[in-house]
């Protein structure tokens, strides 16, 4: 009976081309708006080089300014390319985005212009505080009649570098984490297939719910063999939305694959369970259903990061249990934490939420149809 | 005025999901709308640095005051989960673990006396700390070699007198007003997809209603002029359009400050231009609709499609040059272009009024080629409609 009945619902259920659509296509279709839009997002803090303004009088200092600021590199690429202009020519260009900043070189002082606040205006006030820092030290040192030897003072004008990278650096992968919001809002878009499923189920909504409550089986039975065919119907969907993003979009996964698919069948079952519970506590048609649960299913992805961390950070800051509430964000966190994290114990914690989620869910569902009674019928 | 009523019906059972999206507009520009900034100067202090300092010795502290006083100290959990979250979510921009035995390596010259840095990999945050940290340690260095009799505590204040002197920085002095006016342009850009999807949404479900063909046909019966029905109609439409137009202008211009300025009164007007264009948009995709499932694909395809790659919801210069021209056939790509030219001016001189007129003529443009293509396909409409309704008469 089980097979029959799971045969026939999978054959029913694929014949609902809108259904495949907002499962299958649409993931793969955002996926594409996310990869034009995201497929950049981790070069925005690459080092470039970028030109700084020199403005004033060619006085010795400012040649020394000029190679010293030229040798400011990361990992072989120089940072600053000095450029002598006009002040008026500079004004325009630090305007216009084309400078960095502007350095101006007077008799008594050497400033700088700038008209943003990120990383390479600071490195510019931070090599000319050093440049100023290091003359200063060197007048102070020769007033109180210190020798300097030779070998001082080379080692004084070519610092030494005591900084050294950490082996363990985190890779910049920002793509990847909206990528996994996004499998996390394409699992819970599941949830459509859940509410097909219990409409179909329900004699006081459905003509094919009244055929299944005159069937001779248990409705244990029925219910099971329909959330067994939409599970695989919608869990391969999954499947193919993932291998798409990892083949086509180059998302980074990682490599521990079997609890990708682990996580990917308690969101999918999630999604279906979420479905069903709609449709059995909202009284509302079905399209207003529909519009509900996929309202509901943005704004879970809004909190999880979606159009931005903000959100996410504002609700681990002051609301911090609704991230374990929230779907979307359990499943996107936990592909995160698959990738990078070399210890799993945080991603336990939200294989655990995914389940409890999943068993209430099925709970309320199993209270509310196990003893479903149409006078009527 | 039936017409009329029937419409303020629809929308009144469709609130919830139009105020949905209402809701996610308001959510963004909120988050957008604190990177308003009261500081009239740059400040340069903003860098987020954790420190872990084991130092036994005086220096780690003393290097970890210096860093504080340079930048934002950020305390965080001493585990790799802590840390590759913070850098990841950027939390914190550099992590600094300073180890336990660094003071007596340092004044003894050891070679191993180094300090362990964690950015993102390939920014530029590594150089700004080097420098920084460099300059600490070498100033340290070179006093304690000409000064090889001082004490260690005389040797730090030394040091810490030496890095007091800083370098004149000069402000540009419209900086703060640099900075309203971009983060007024990504709040005004983000009406893309919520004045947008709300004005698509509400004309899309109340043609849908209309459309239906036993509405249609009974609609056709009444005894009410077809020009009759379709101004009623018309003029319902135009006033949801507007006071939605009217909400979103209301609550932009509150979040930006309440600016009364020549700027915040360009946004308005390339607002409208936009408007223009979705009413129009929306009225002729509304007529072609037969289906519900059109207003979620239009909405989550095409609207917030749109979105993602015009600049909306990721900067114009993180995209790739193909998508920004597959971009270009989108209202909403000349939309953010006009906006961004209004943020990046502050002189209105006639370069920035040709630049705008372009982008204003192109947004008029798109909204008269939706309202020539609406008309002429409701006049093919009607024109199948009344030969059919003949030949099923005859």
């Amino acid at each position: 009976m089980f097979q029959h009945l799971y045969r026939f619902r999978l054959k029913i259920l694929l014949q609902r081309r809108d259904l495949l659509f907002w499962t299958l296509m649409f993931p793969l279709i955002l996926g594409w708006f996310f990869q034009a839009a995201f497929g950049n997002i981790d070069n925005a803090e690459v080092v470039t080089a970028s030109d700084v303004a020199f403005v004033g009088q060619a006085a010795p200092e400012e040649s020394q300014f000029a190679k010293a600021l030229s040798s400011i590199d990361n990992q072989g690429t120089a940072l600053f390319k000095p450029v002598s202009m006009s002040e008026k020519a500079a004004q325009q260009a630090l305007e216009e985005g084309e400078v960095s900043g502007i350095y101006y070189f007077s008799d008594q002082e050497i400033s700088l212009q700038i008209n943003s606040d990120q990383t390479p205006q600071k490195l510019l006030q931070a090599f000319l505080d050093q440049f100023l820092q290091q003359q200063n030290l060197l007048a102070q040192i020769t007033a109180t009649g210190q020798t300097v030897s030779d070998e001082q003072l080379a080692k004084f004008l070519e610092p030494t570098n005591y900084l050294q990278t950490d082996g363990e650096l985190s890779a910049n992968d920002q793509k990847s984490f909206y990528f996994f919001t996004l499998i996390g809002m394409a699992c819970m878009l599941g949830f459509l297939w859940g509410l097909k499923n219990s409409v179909d189920e329900q004699a006081d909504k459905s003509a094919r719910g009244i055929r299944f409550s005159l069937i001779p089986a248990n409705k244990l039975l029925v219910n099971t063999a329909n959330t067994c065919a939409a599970f695989t119907i919608f869990f391969v969907e999954i499947l193919l939305v993932i291998g798409f993003f990892n083949l086509v979009y180059q998302v980074n996964f990682g490599s521990r694959w079997q609890w990708i698919l682990v996580v990917a069948a308690l969101g999918s079952y999630n999604a279906l369970v979420l479905g069903a519970f709609l449709a059995n506590r909202l009284k509302i048609p079905l399209l207003q259903q529909e519009n509900v649960g996929l309202a509901f299913t943005m704004l879970m992805s809004l909190f999880a990061g979606m159009f931005g961390s903000y959100p996410r950070d504002l609700i681990a800051e002051y609301l911090p249990f609704l991230n374990y509430l929230n779907p979307v964000n359990l499943i996107s966190e936990s592909f995160y934490q698959l990738l990078y994290y070399q210890s799993l114990d945080s991603f336990y914690v939200n294989l655990f939420c995914l389940i409890a989620l999943a068993a209430l869910l099925s709970l309320s569902e199993f209270l509310f149809e196990r003893r479903a009674q149409y006078e009527y019928l | 005025m039936s017409i009329f009523k029937a419409m303020l019906y629809i929308i009144k059972k469709n609130r919830w999901s139009l105020l949905l999206i209402v809701l996610i507009n308001v959510v963004i520009s909120g988050f957008n709308a604190r990177n308003f900034t009261d500081n009239p100067t740059l400040d340069l202090t903003n860098s987020k640095i954790t420190i872990y300092n084991h130092d036994q010795g005086d220096i780690g502290q003393s290097l970890s005051d210096y860093l504080a006083s340079q930048s934002t100290l950020v305390t965080l959990a001493d585990n790799q989960k802590a840390r590759d979250d913070a850098l990841y979510f950027g939390k914190t921009d550099y992590i600094l673990t300073i180890p336990a035995d660094f003071s007596e390596n340092f004044l003894l010259g050891n070679m191993d006396a180094t300090l362990a840095v964690q950015t993102q990999p390939g920014s530029f945050g590594t150089s700004f700390l080097e420098t920084r940290v460099n300059q600490y340690l070498n100033t340290l260095q070179t006093l304690n070699e000409v000064q090889p009799e001082e004490t260690l505590p005389v040797l730090l204040k030394q040091t810490a007198e030496n890095l007091k002197i800083t370098g004149t920085l000069v402000s540009d002095s419209t900086y703060a007003e640099n900075n309203w006016r971009q983060t007024a342009a990504n709040i005004y850009n983000l009406l893309a997809y919520g004045l947008f999807a709300t004005i698509f949404s509400g004309i899309a479900t109340i043609y849908l209603s209309f459309n239906r063909p036993e509405i249609r046909e009974r609609n056709r019966l009444a005894p009410l002029s077809a020009k009759n029905f379709n101004g009623q109609l018309g003029k319902g439409l135009l006033l949801f359009s507007l006071v939605t137009l009217l909400v979103f202008l209301t609550y932009n211009f509150v979040i930006t400050g309440m600016v009364f300025s020549f700027t915040t009164l360009l946004f308005c007007l390339s607002s409208c231009l936009f408007f223009l264009t979705a009413v129009a948009f929306s009225q002729l995709i509304a007529q072609l609709s037969k289906r519900d499932m059109v207003i979620t694909i239009v909405n989550n395809i095409y609207i917030l499609g749109s979105c993602f790659i015009s600049g909306v919801l990721v900067p114009m210069e993180y995209l790739p040059g193909f998508v920004k021209n597959i971009a270009m056939f989108t209202p909403t790509y000349w939309f953010v272009d006009l906006n961004s030219q209004i943020a990046e001016t502050s002189q209105y001189d006639s370069s920035f009024y040709q630049g705008a007129t372009v982008n204003a003529l192109i947004l008029i443009t798109f909204a008269i080629a939706f309202v020539v293509i609406s008309r002429v396909l409701q006049k093919e409409k009607n024109q199948q409609f009344w030969s059919t309704l003949k030949n099923k008469v005859a």
